[in-house]
C-alpha cells in the first residue's frame, strides 16, 4: 500500500470519527431545544473543537505513516504518478456531485429564509460528505483498479 | 476490477528475461511508483501511451511486445 493510499484510508477514518463526534455533540446540545430556537445552540465552539481534533489527528497519523514508509520502502514516501493523479481526479469528480447537492440545499434554505444553523450545517454536511465520498472513491480505485 | 480492459501485457515475462528485474527497478526506470507497475502488470490499470513507450524502451522491445490488444475488438469504422 502506497503512502497516498495509506494517507487516504487514514484520513477517511479520521473524517468519519470526527464527523461522528461532532454530530453526537451537537445532537446533545439540540436535545430539548424548540425547532424555532436552534439559532441559540452554540455550535461554533463545537465545530472549532472538532476541527482542532481533526487537524491534530491528521498530523499525528501522517507523521506515523511517513515514518513507517521510510523504513519499509525505498521509494520517495510521497511519490505520485499519473495513476495517483487519475485516481485523485475521479474522486474529486464524484465528491463534487455531493458538494453541489450540499451547496444547493444551503441555497434553498437561504432563499426560504431558513435558520443560519441549518444553512451552515447543510454546507458543512456537503463539504464533509464530499470529502468522504472522494476518499471512498480513491480507496476503491486503489484496491480494484481503474 | 473497475472498467474492464482487454489489454494484456507481458511485463512479468519481460522482467524475467531482463535479468529478473524487480518491479521497483522497472518503476524507477520508467518513472512511476512500484504500486503502478504492480497495477499495470495485474491489468488493473492501463498506462498512458507515454508510460507504455517508456516501459517498452526499458526492455528494448516494440510497444506491442509489451502490450497486446485483441484484433477482434478493433472498431469497424
Amino acid at each position: 500500500m502506497s503512502f497516498h493510499e495509506k494517507s487516504n484510508a487514514v484520513m477517511l477514518g479520521i473524517m468519519a470519527l470526527v464527523a461522528g463526534l461532532y454530530v453526537v455533540l451537537v445532537a446533545g446540545d439540540l436535545r430539548g431545544v424548540p425547532a424555532d430556537a436552534v439559532g441559540e445552540v452554540r455550535y461554533v465552539t463545537t465545530l472549532a473543537f472538532a476541527m482542532g481534533v481533526f487537524v491534530v489527528l491528521a498530523v499525528v497519523a501522517h507523521i506515523l505513516i511517513a515514518a513507517l514508509a521510510a523504513r519499509s520502502d525505498g521509494e520517495v514516501a510521497d511519490a505520485a504518478d499519473e495513476r495517483d493523479h487519475l485516481i485523485d481526479l475521479r474522486g474529486e469528480r464524484r465528491g463534487g456531485f455531493v458538494l453541489h447537492v450540499g451547496v444547493l440545499a444551503a441555497l434553498g434554505l437561504a432563499l426560504k429564509g431558513g435558520e443560519p444553523f441549518w444553512i451552515a450545517h447543510a454546507l458543512l454536511a456537503g463539504l464533509v460528505l464530499a470529502e468522504m465520498v472522494k476518499a471512498t472513491s480513491k480507496l476503491i480505485d486503489y484496491r480494484r483498479g481503474l | 476490477m473497475g472498467k474492464p480492459t482487454r489489454i494484456t501485457n507481458r511485463i512479468r515475462t519481460l522482467r524475467f528475461h531482463a535479468g529478473e528485474m524487480t518491479q521497483a527497478e522497472l518503476a524507477r526506470q520508467v518513472g512511476v511508483t512500484r504500486q503502478t507497475v504492480i497495477a499495470i502488470e495485474q491489468g488493473k490499470y492501463s498506462p498512458s501511451l507515454e508510460v507504455a513507450f517508456r516501459m517498452a524502451r526499458v526492455f528494448g522491445v516494440p510497444l506491442e511486445d509489451v502490450f497486446q490488444y485483441p484484433a477482434d475488438d478493433a472498431p469497424s469504422t
